[in-house]
């Protein structure tokens, strides 16, 4: 029995709570936990869930709980009992993933079905009656259940070196000994909740409940959980405290979490209920980075014009994270990553925006919560809009929009490489597991990062609502949805208006049109239950007798299954002499053509200002226009209006024009991303200006001097003299009696200084991209990067120079090129003088950041990808186990993950024998790794960057060292093993779509002997004929996919790398 | 040798001459020893007395009547002097006038440059003056390369230096990671081959010779440059501490805030359980 959810919106019941096919609903459930063993990471648990049935005749009480959760029967020690009203009741456990493994086929496209029906079984949003854990009622508490009188379930439980949700991390020393530090917390290894695997309970977002929360731990540790502190109490050992938390808002099972440890405790001195927690050695980070935490709150509840739900908030700052934010009720448990110190500028940005957004979950997903996991989307959502505007309140609008673009390209690129996302796939529809390979329906077999991209898509869709609406209105929408939370919230005995507190997107966009009297049924269509993107291609051209632009806007939906074919009215704004005109043009087919009248005439002779769409007027150089034409330039949907990208064709002069005066960033970016395909003299000195011009927002300039590199690299053969960037450097930073000497670094926290410095950082990393015309660096740019290293001084600076010398090391790992003929790598004689001053410095680097670490391991990062450059470029001997030797465990999380990421791009990009030893390796890791954080970081890495694509001919199947049969068994074992954890399980499942397509691989459908002679073949280097080639992917539309839209989208990810300025917000 | 040795020496000699004089062959050690105190006691007595005399008349040096009325007063026989001194001339022994002693030059430590020589003024036997560049003054001769450039390139070789020092230090106390694997083991072994055939020559195998890595190391070292080594990275229990808190960062100790201003349940002291009652 499905509930009503994949009904058309306007038939979903008012009140789901009347005639509701839940059998019995959770009244509220207390959690006593002790024992907490940190070393042995167990803890014992009891916990008693008040029911009531809500009809007679419930006769089976299902609940969720983890393979890892021991119940009584599992336990050996003392008399465990799981009861119903204190009577004994029988249990039987489900394994809904035991029997995935499936037949010989392999592929994902049966695997996705088999999957979600696997997970449906115990999911109870689906059918209320489905879950791991089935209690029978005793036939002596029949009489209650039939009156549907309370019942109450008590399970006494163990949770012993669980697989997943829980994590612990005990420091050692050498002689064993605990030593401080040590804690443990609650994780999401799922995307939605994994607290069934630390709990008995019905774990899904709708069902809310009241909670009580006891935690008995040793007297060092604290214990922090959501609800308020009502007591804590020694026992009578005074060996052990107890904490005793109380929730009274509902709160579902979804936002609970725990953490435990040695914390030192933090009091903003402006709240007192908002308390952080910093392992010990710290806290004064913690205090720094918390510090401006009043101000959030004072945003967001004036923001929302709604107080803060909960009656505290908790902050607790945890090593080994898995992800650098995880929000439960009143408590958010964030990775060390997040911290700043307060001689480090580069973080406070992102940390400060990472600290926004936990707060405002905390209304959006934590207080109001989503009514089931398909509705989940909105919530998050929400709460990223929310931080957005926070972004734009205290980074200003320029940030906030290029942070928009950034969200809008992530989803096309994914979109364009993986298919559409559907914001809200009706539960009936088989349409999204058509177009994907897996099904976004359930949240266990919904891969992250889909999920996450779900969530930027669905942040823009709610930017492209408030544009609609008006944002008064749209948070007159919001006020209503918190008052109505609220009022319900305090509903203690009303458990049945506690499911007013949840929104689905029906009900949400009901308040849409109940607020503001407006139905978007289009909107809807398009944005909300489909997928996809927009894509048009716009060409357009002035045509002089009748003084129109005739405009094409052309959509090729059919070229990759991520674009929707999109109808509706398009935004086009064109600058002319006389002004800037919006012009609105509907689109209807796949080729459009629109004219758009003109108003100016030929008025260009007279001297006159010409005014902008901002309303200011400019005098602006007319000398390089086409004299026929009035159009300065032509802007499509600039507001970002749609889910789109678009491809417009002007005229170079016109991208310089707008380059030049556009006030818009997002027109300056998108003109710099188009400029590198006009390399001239003249677009050069523009995009010179733009760097040099302290007026324009720092981030244009940054990308600018990029796009700068790009055209001297198109133009390497007329230029001459040294390069401009290094003129702009010394110019802006070198000191004024020898330009090549930088100035020693003097930062400050003015907006002007924060932008030199950015550009200080940005610059360098540009111009080590120069190249010859024999496509090796430039011997300038190398002298004056090692200049730059070498004379930095930082020895007067009030702040930490780190970042900057990570950039400049990333600089010069950037630097090396193929060498211009091969030699004999292994020996360091056979290396030129050039190589030897990089090694010498990346090696300087690194074993000084070795001693003497530095903020975050970041200058030792960038040296080691340095020298990883060194080996992919043949300087040095190919040599995986130097990377190895910083993967380690014991090391500072992030420099693991990068010599991580290291290796998996070494098994994506090169194709020597030892690829297939690192890539084994790296499977080890994905499953065993002990921190559950670098697990998720290289399983994601690895369905990003995977050993080889099943897209590229060359690469699929025979002719790769690394794929053998041996691996698709080695994935498929994870894949469909039945205690993997599901995070890794849905990143692996995108890693083996990348590699297989969703059909069988093709080393599996091969005979053994085609097996030998293809590889036999190409090794002959001839072209193979792969005798299973069309079988890789069964869907005709994957394939035609083209090849360069993943490329192109990788290399940006991996220049976006190298760039701390680039760094994702919010991912 | 002293100037009292040399009296002392001329003393023993006449002691000696005027017992050989007074007819003896020999003289014990001691018994001449004794003879030299008393004629030395007995000469300081007579000198001390002509002094006072000649003090008493009113002069400051005295003249022989002087000496004469002092060997009076100490009771001597003056009258007999004459004869004393006709017959002992005749036969007797010569004293050598002691040797001037060559000035042993003592060699200053260290002395640089040449000294000074005195001013006309000042007598000779002064000591010498101190080395000359401790008093000395030069004027400084063509400006020395004050320039900023030169200050920042010294900085920074300055700089440099300390840090290859401190890498360089560790590179060959703890273990590494070679960039040229293979190229560092066939050195290894070429080292190592090389040890042993040194220790083969020596042909004293002392098993608990530690020298032997050494100089394994040593020879590996020589051939492989330092910048194709990494340390190896350290394994900590806690790496997040050193990566976030730098030794750089001091931490200026702010007064802590006034705690207790604060009320968070956190901070409050948790509660004692009631014991329950004991009973006999």
């Amino acid at each position: 029995m499905s509930k009503s959810h994949g009904s058309k919106p306007s038939k979903q019941d008012v009140q789901p709570t009347i005639d509701t096919p839940r059998l019995f609903k959770v009244l509220s459930q207390t959690v006593y936990i002790s024992q907490v063993d940190l070393r042995g990471r167990s803890f014992a648990g009891f916990t008693e869930i008040t029911v009531v049935a809500m009809r007679p005749g419930l006769r089976e009480i299902v609940l969720n709980v983890g393979p890892d959760v021991q119940l009584p029967r599992d336990i050996d020690d003392g008399v465990p009992r799981l009861t119903v009203n204190d009577v004994d009741a029988d249990y039987v456990r489900r394994d809904p993933f035991a029997d995935l493994e499936g037949g010989a086929e392999r592929d994902l496209k049966s695997f996705a079905r088999k999957f979600f029906d696997a997970a449906s079984t115990v999911d109870s949003e689906v059918a209320h009656g489905n879950g791991e854990l089935v209690v029978r009622v005793p036939d002596a508490c029949w009489g209650q259940a039939d009156a549907t009188k309370p019942l109450k379930i008590g399970v006494d439980f163990q949770v012993a070196r669980p697989a997943q949700g829980v994590h612990f991390v005990c420091p050692t020393g050498r002689d064993g000994e605990l030593e401080a530090g040590a804690h443990m917390f609650t994780y999401r290894s799922g995307i939605v909740s994994s607290t069934r695997h630390w709990l008995p309970c019905v774990d899904v977002c709708g069902e809310l409940c009241l909670w009580r929360i006891e935690i008995t731990c040793d007297v060092a540790f604290t214990a922090i959980t959501s609800g308020e502190l009502v007591e804590t109490e020694y026992t009578p050992d005074m060996r052990h405290k107890t904490y005793q938390y109380q929730m009274g808002v509902p709160t579902s099972a979804v936002n609970i979490g725990f953490a435990v440890g040695q914390f030192d405790i933090s009091v903003l001195p402006e709240m007192c209920e908002v308390s952080s927690f910093a392992l010990p050695g710290l806290g004064s980070l913690v205090k720094h980075s918390a510090a401006n935490l009043d101000r959030v709150f004072e945003f967001f509840e004036e923001l929302l014009s709604c107080r803060f739900p909960f009656g505290s908030y908790k902050q607790v700052f945890v090593d080994q994270a898995t992800d650098e934010v995880t929000a439960y009720a009143g408590l958010t448990i964030f990775s060390l990553s997040v911290l700043y110190h307060k001689k480090v500028v580069d973080l406070v940005p992102h940390s400060r925006t990472l600290l926004a957004h936990a707060v405002a979950q905390q209304f959006f997903g934590c207080f109001v919560n989503p009514s089931q996991w398909l509705d989940v989307w909105l919530m998050r959502s929400l709460s990223r809009y929310c931080t957005g505007l926070f972004i734009q309140r205290y980074f200003g609008n320029n940030e906030y929009l290029y942070h928009m673009q950034r969200v809008l390209s992530s989803v096309h690129e994914y979109e364009s490489a993986w298919g559409p996302v559907f914001l809200r796939p009706l539960r009936s529809e088989d349409r999204a597991r058509e177009a994907l390979h897996f099904d976004p329906r359930n949240s266990e077999t919904c891969s992250p990062t889909y999920a996450d991209v779900l969530a930027k898509k669905g942040h823009f869709t709610i930017r492209m609502l408030e544009k609609r609406l008006g944002k008064e209105p749209l948070f007159q929408v919001l006020h209503k949805i918190l008052t109505v939370s609220m009022q319900f919230s305090q509903q203690r005995f009303l458990p049945a208006s506690w499911q007013q507190m949840t929104v689905s997107t029906d009900s949400f966009f009901r308040t849409v049109s109940n607020v503001t009297g407006q139905e978007l049924p289009t909107f809807l269509e398009q944005w909300i239950y489909g997928g996809g993107h927009a894509h048009f291609q716009v060409k357009f051209s002035f045509n002089r007798k009748r003084n129109m632009v005739e405009l094409e806007i052309k959509q090729e939906p059919s070229l990759n299954s991520g674009r929707q074919k999109y109808v509706g009215p398009l935004t086009v704004v064109v600058q002319e002499l006389d002004g800037s005109f919006t012009h609105i043009v509907q689109i209807d087919d796949v080729l459009s053509r629109h004219d758009l009248q003109c108003h100016s005439k030929g008025r260009r002779q007279k001297k006159k200002k010409i005014p902008l769409c901002t309303g200011e007027e400019l005098e602006i150089d007319l000398t390089n226009m086409d004299a026929d034409s009035p159009v300065l330039w032509l802007r499509v949907d600039p507001d970002l209006l749609l889910v789109r990208k678009i491809d417009l064709h002007q005229p170079v002069n016109q991208w310089e024009y707008q380059l030049k005066y556009e006030k818009d960033v997002l027109a300056q970016m998108h003109s710099l991303e188009t400029l590198p395909r006009f390399p001239s003299p003249q677009t050069r000195h523009t995009i010179l200006d733009v760097i040099d011009n302290d007026n324009i927002f720092y981030r244009v300039r940054c990308q600018a001097s990029f796009s700068l590199t790009e055209i001297a690299n198109k133009m390497a053969e007329t230029w001459m003299g040294p390069p401009a960037m290094i003129n702009i450097f010394k110019k802006l930073y070198g000191s004024k009696s020898c330009p090549h000497i930088p100035r020693p670094n003097n930062f400050a926290i003015t907006s002007s200084s924060l932008q030199l410095y950015f550009l200080m950082q940005a610059v360098p990393q540009a111009m080590a991209r120069l190249r010859n015309a024999n496509g090796s660096c430039l011997a300038d740019v190398h002298k004056f990067l090692l200049g730059l290293i070498k004379y930095n001084d930082n020895s007067q600076n009030r702040y930490s120079d780190d970042y900057y010398r990570a950039a400049l090391y990333t600089a010069l790992g950037t630097t090396v090129t193929q060498p211009q003929q091969l030699g004999e790598t292994a020996l360091p004689d056979a290396l030129t003088p050039e190589m030897i001053a990089t090694l010498d410095e990346l090696t300087l680097a690194l074993n000084m950041d070795t001693l003497r670490p530095s903020f975050g391991r970041v200058v030792g990062i960038s040296a080691l990808k340095g020298i990883y450059q060194m080996q992919r470029k043949g300087h040095l001997p190919l040599d995986p186990d130097v990377f190895w030797k910083f993967a380690q465990p014991g090391l500072y999380g992030k420099m693991r993950m990068a010599a991580l990421d290291l290796l998996v791009d070494l098994v994506h990009s090169c194709r020597h024998s030892v690829v297939a030893a690192v890539l084994e390796r790296l499977l080890t890791v994905v499953q065993s790794d002990p921190d559950p954080g670098v697990r998720y970081h290289l399983a994601k890495q690895l369905s990003v960057r995977p050993p080889f694509s099943g897209r590229s001919s060359a690469d699929v199947g025979p002719n790769n060292p690394a794929s053998t049969r041996e691996l698709v068994a080695r994935i498929w074992k994870i894949i469909a093993g039945s205690r993997t954890d599901s995070r890794v399980r849905g990143y692996l499942i995108d890693a083996y779509r990348a590699m297989y397509g969703r059909g069988t691989p093709t080393v599996m459908t091969m005979g053994a002997l085609d097996f030998a002679k293809s590889r036999f073949s190409s090794a002959l280097g001839r072209p193979s004929d792969s005798s299973g080639r069309a079988s890789w992917d069964n869907l005709g539309d994957d394939s035609s996919i083209s090849a360069g839209a993943v490329d192109s989208g990788d290399g940006r990810r991996s220049s976006a790398n190298d760039l701390h300025l680039m760094d994702d917000i919010l991912e | 040798m002293s100037a009292d040795a040399v009296y002392s020496k001329s003393m023993r000699q006449a002691t000696a001459a005027l017992c050989k004089n007074a007819g003896f062959d020999s003289v014990d050690q001691d018994t001449l020893g004794l003879l030299v105190e008393m004629i030395t006691s007995y000469t300081v007595e007579l000198a001390h007395s002509s002094k006072q005399l000649a003090e008493g008349a009113g002069r400051t040096a005295p003249n022989p009547g002087d000496v004469i009325l002092a060997l009076i007063e100490m009771g001597g026989n003056v009258s007999q002097l004459p004869d004393y001194l006709k017959n002992s001339a005749a036969g007797s022994i010569v004293i050598p006038a002691p040797k001037p002693q060559t000035a042993t030059s003592t060699v200053d430590a260290l002395r640089i440059g040449k000294a000074k020589p005195h001013a006309a003024h000042i007598p000779d036997f002064l000591p010498p003056f101190p080395d000359p560049h401790t008093y000395i003054k030069t004027d400084v001769s063509g400006d020395p390369d004050s320039s900023y450039q030169k200050v920042r390139e010294l900085a920074a070789a300055q700089r440099r230096n300390v840090d290859n020092a401190l890498k360089n230090l560790m590179l060959s106390t703890s273990k590494s990671v070679p960039l040229f694997r293979e190229y560092e083991e066939s050195v290894r072994q070429a080292a190592k081959a090389e040890i042993a055939r040194e220790r083969g020559q020596q042909k004293t195998v002392d098993p608990t010779d530690l020298a032997l890595i050494e100089t394994e190391n040593a020879k590996v070292r020589r051939k492989v440059p330092a910048y194709c080594q990494l340390l190896d990275p350290t394994t900590e229990s806690r790496p997040y501490l050193s990566a976030l808190i730098s030794e750089d960062f001091e931490e200026e100790h702010s007064p802590d805030q006034e705690q207790f201003a604060i009320d968070n349940v956190y901070l409050r002291s948790p509660k004692i359980p009631a014991q329950p009652m004991e009973f006999d």
